[in-house]
């Protein structure tokens, strides 16, 4: 009786291994970019219309890909606007993502404007090298150019809280600000 | 007069799922143009086992995602005119969007249980059926013994 239970073992030990990826979030795609050098990030101001390349920033940054036409933007503009005072160091990049140059500015004069470069990809070609699935998404790039973590979705307070504002602080006790 | 009626209701119905085919069909929109059969077929190729990485489901040949049409014209690009071969694509895809984009999951350290598994447990159950059916025969002759 003892010797005939171990398929039975199996067969649970199978079920608990369902479970638990049937409970896994299959949304969540982790990226490979974080922990890897950030991919090089040259392209044009939407608002100075002057180049920017990610080389000259030597500092920690956040890189935040949104459009206008993209309804979680809306729901994080005002915690970026928030960040902007409470760290107000902390370099913020956008990349604006396959938009129209009108409509993008318009909502940032409507909105405020978070960023100190926004990059224009109309194409979404520059999105690409950063392996963006959707808007909004948000890189924190530290100053040595290594990706140290990812947000997908928009940003909520809690977020922030937990996730970003530590990755920050940690950033700092190693000197990677 | 009643057959031609039922007749008549058939290839209505005939006519409804008919007319339900050419819906899955018509997933591509954009026809590409390439200079050798072989890059035809490399792209084809890929587009099949690239994931679409919104759609989680599909392939990029099938998805009508914007990211996907953005994925199928970056892998023409590079079919037609960098000369890209199968290893290239799947670096420069999986470099940007990881090993998920691929729907035939790589051979390493982290995805052996997934190619093994499967054996593993083929193995298994042969030994479980030989060994259950040994031990009925025992058992049968047990019984015949102590008849």
């Amino acid at each position: 009786m003892k010797k005939a239970s171990w398929p039975l073992w199996i067969f649970g030990g199978l079920v608990a291994l369902f479970v638990v990826g049937l409970m896994l979030n299959p949304r969540h795609v982790p990226s490979p970019l974080v922990g890897q050098m950030a991919p090089a990030l040259q392209g044009t101001d939407l608002l100075s219309e002057q180049p920017i390349d990610s080389a000259d920033f030597n500092q920690a940054w956040l890189l935040n890909a949104w459009a206008s036409w993209c309804s979680g933007c809306y729901l994080e503009h005002s915690h970026l606007m928030e960040l902007t005072k409470t760290q107000p160091g902390l370099v913020i990049v956008g990349l604006n993502y396959k938009d129209q140059a009108d409509d993008a500015k318009a909502w940032l004069d409507q909105h405020g404007n978070p960023y100190q470069h926004v990059i224009f990809d109309p194409t979404g070609r520059i999105g690409m090298d950063w392996g963006l699935i959707g808007t909004p998404e948000t890189f924190l790039i530290d100053a040595q150019g290594r990706v140290v973590d990812k947000w997908m979705g928009a940003l909520t307070p809690e977020r922030i809280e937990r996730s970003l504002l530590p990755a920050l602080q940690k950033l700092d006790a190693k000197g990677g600000r | 007069m009643k057959a031609s009626a039922m007749k008549a209701v058939w290839s209505l119905v005939l006519l409804a799922f008919v007319s339900l085919i050419p819906l899955s069909a018509q997933a591509v929109i954009e026809s590409y143009q390439f200079d050798t059969a072989e890059q035809k077929l490399l792209y084809q190729k890929m587009a099949r086992e690239l994931r679409c990485v919104v759609c989680q489901n599909q392939n990029i040949l099938e998805s009508t995602a914007p990211l996907a049409q953005d994925l199928r014209q970056q892998l023409y690009q590079m079919v037609r005119y960098q000369n890209a071969d199968e290893k290239q694509i799947v670096d420069f895809m999986v470099q940007r969007y990881g090993d998920f984009v691929l729907y035939r999951p790589p051979l390493q350290a982290n995805t052996l249980i997934l190619w093994i598994a499967p054996f593993l447990l083929l193995l298994f159950s042969v030994y479980w059926v030989v060994s259950y059916v040994r031990q009925t025969q025992v058992d049968a002759q047990k019984e015949k013994h102590d008849d």
